[in-house]
C-alpha cells in the first residue's frame, strides 16, 4: 500500500511540475515592449519570425482546448471532493456511502487523467514546433552573429523596470489567456530591430519548451502507469490527500482560482544622483 | 722587525675597518633604501589613501604591486563610501596610465570591473557559440560571478549606487539566461 501511494505521489508531483512549467512558459514578462526610439537604434535580430509566432499561437489554442475539456471534469471533481469532506469520510472509507463517493472520485480522477493523456500529444507537438523554430533562430542570431559582450549590449537597451511596472509578476488566470497574452507580445513587437528584452524572452521560452517536452514525456509515462494500476483495481477506491492537492493545483493553474501573486522583488530605490561619465567607461 | 710587521698589519686592519664603515655610511646616505618602501594604504580616508598610493607607486619598486594597491584602495573606499568615489578612482587610474604604470586597456578593466555595469569578463572577439564548450562556459560563469562581486564592492559598497548595482545584477541574471539558451541551441545543431 505504501508503495502504491508512493507511485501516486510521484505521478502527482510530475503532473504538478508539468503544469507549473506550462504556466511559466505562458507567463512571459512584458519586458519585450520597447520604445520605438530604442527599436530604431537596436541591431537587427530576427528571433520571432512568423513561424515562431504561429507555433506560439497554436500552443495557446491547444491549451484552450485542454482547458475546455478539463473544466467540466474538474467541476465534478470539486463537487465530489466537497461531498467527501462534508460526509466526514476521511478515515471512514469502509462505510458504504463513503465507499461510493470514493469510487466516484477515483473514476472522475481517472477521467481527468484520460483527458490529459489525450491532449498531451498535441500539446507536445505544438511545444516541439516552438522549440525547434526558436532553437534555429537563437543559434543563428545570438550564437553565430553575436559576441558575449554583444549579448550584454542587447540587454543594456532594455529599460530598467520601475517599481510601478508589473513585469516578471506571475499572474493567475486561464492557461490559454496567458498564452494569448504572450502571443500578443511577440506578434506586436517589431520583427526586426528588436532588442535585448525579446532576446531574453526568446531564451526563456526556448529553455522552458525544452524542459516541458521532457516533462510531457514523463507525465505520459506516469499517467499510463496510474491508469494501469486503476485498471488492475489495486488502488481503486483509495483517496489520498495528494489527490485532492493535485486537483486543487490543476484548478489553480487552469482557472486561476488563487489570490497569491508571486514576483521578483523590485530593486530598492538607489541613489539617483547626476551620472558621472568616466573617460574609462565602456 | 717583528714589531714593525705587527704595526703594518694593525694599520691594514684599521684601514679595512674604515673602508667598511665608509661604505656602510655611503650606502645609508641613500635615503630611498632606508625608507620602508611600498606600504599598502590603510585607514578610512580614501583621499589620503589615494595620495599615499600615488606617492608609493611613483617609485619603480612599487609599480609591480599595483594590483595590491588597487584592492586595498577598494577596501578603504568601502569604509569611506561616497558617490564621488567613482570619479576619484577614474582619476587615479588615468593618472596611473599617464605615469606609465598601467596601460589604457588595464585602466579600463580596473575601472569597469568595479564601477560600471558592463561586464569585462564578456569577450568581444568571437561569437557566443565559441564560448560554449563545457569548460569555457563554466569558466565564463565563474568569471562573471566574480565580477558581480567586484561590482558589489565598487558600485554598492564604495559608491552606494544601489540603482547601478541592481542594473548590473539584473543584467548578470539575463546574461546567464541568454548564455544558457544560446549554448544549448549551439550544441543541438
Amino acid at each position: 500500500m505504501q508503495v502504491l501511494k508512493l507511485i501516486e505521489c510521484t505521478q502527482i508531483s510530475r503532473l504538478q511540475l508539468l503544469f507549473y512549467r506550462l504556466m511559466v512558459l505562458s507567463v512571459i514578462p512584458l519586458v519585450g515592449m520597447q520604445s520605438p526610439v530604442l527599436a530604431k537604434t537596436s541591431p537587427t535580430l530576427r528571433l520571432f519570425p512568423t513561424t515562431v509566432v504561429e507555433s506560439i499561437k497554436h500552443t495557446s489554442e491547444t491549451a484552450k482546448a485542454m482547458e475546455a475539456d478539463l473544466q467540466t471534469v474538474i467541476e465534478r471533481l470539486n463537487q465530489q471532493e466537497e461531498l467527501y469532506s462534508a460526509s466526514k469520510c476521511e478515515g471512514a472509507e469502509a462505510e458504504q456511502g463513503c465507499s461510493e463517493i470514493t469510487g466516484q472520485l477515483s473514476q472522475t480522477y481517472l477521467e481527468m487523467l484520460n483527458l490529459m493523456e489525450s491532449r498531451l500529444p498535441s500539446m507536445e507537438d505544438s511545444v516541439r514546433a516552438t522549440n525547434t523554430s526558436l532553437e534555429r533562430r537563437i543559434r543563428k542570431e545570438l550564437g553565430r552573429k553575436t559576441t558575449p559582450r554583444g549579448l550584454q549590449k542587447l540587454l543594456e537597451k532594455t529599460p530598467l523596470k520601475s517599481s510601478e511596472q508589473t513585469s516578471y509578476k506571475r499572474r493567475s488566470g486561464k492557461l490559454s489567456e496567458k498564452f494569448r497574452q504572450y502571443y500578443r507580445l511577440v506578434a506586436t513587437a517589431p520583427r526586426t530591430g528588436s532588442g535585448g528584452s525579446l532576446a531574453a524572452v526568446a531564451a526563456e521560452i526556448y529553455l522552458d519548451t525544452q524542459e516541458v517536452q521532457d516533462l510531457i514525456a514523463l507525465t505520459r509515462d506516469e499517467i499510463s502507469r496510474a491508469k494501469l494500476m486503476i485498471d488492475l483495481g489495486q488502488i481503486y477506491g483509495i483517496i489520498t490527500p495528494e489527490m485532492f492537492e493535485m486537483v486543487g493545483r490543476v484548478k489553480t493553474i487552469i482557472f486561476g482560482e488563487t489570490g497569491e501573486e508571486e514576483g521578483i522583488p523590485d530593486p530598492p530605490q538607489g541613489n539617483i544622483k547626476a551620472e558621472y561619465q568616466s573617460p574609462l567607461d565602456m | 722587525m717583528i714589531k714593525l710587521s705587527k704595526k703594518i698589519n694593525s694599520n691594514r686592519k684599521e684601514l679595512f675597518f674604515i673602508a667598511v664603515l665608509a661604505l656602510l655610511m655611503f650606502s645609508c646616505g641613500n635615503k630611498q633604501y632606508l625608507k620602508p618602501s611600498c606600504t599598502l594604504p590603510s585607514g578610512v580616508n580614501l583621499e589620503e589613501a589615494l595620495a599615499h598610493s600615488r606617492e608609493n607607486l611613483d617609485r619603480l619598486e612599487c609599480e609591480r604591486m599595483f594590483d595590491n594597491y588597487y584592492e586595498r584602495l577598494i577596501d578603504v573606499a568601502k569604509r569611506d563610501p561616497d558617490i564621488e568615489n567613482r570619479r576619484r578612482f577614474s582619476n587615479f587610474l588615468m593618472w596611473a596610465n599617464d605615469a606609465g604604470i598601467i596601460d589604457k586597456i588595464q585602466a579600463r578593466n580596473y575601472y569597469n570591473r568595479y564601477f560600471n555595469t558592463t561586464f569585462m569578463s564578456l569577450q568581444d572577439d568571437f561569437n557566443v557559440c565559441s564560448s560554449c564548450p563545457e569548460n569555457a562556459k563554466r569558466d565564463l560563469e565563474v568569471e562573471l560571478q566574480k565580477e558581480l562581486g567586484q561590482k558589489e564592492d565598487g558600485l554598492l559598497r564604495a559608491c552606494q549606487d544601489k540603482q547601478a548595482y541592481y542594473i548590473a545584477a539584473d543584467q548578470y541574471n539575463s546574461i546567464l539566461l541568454l548564455l544558457d539558451a544560446t549554448c544549448t541551441a549551439c550544441r543541438n545543431k
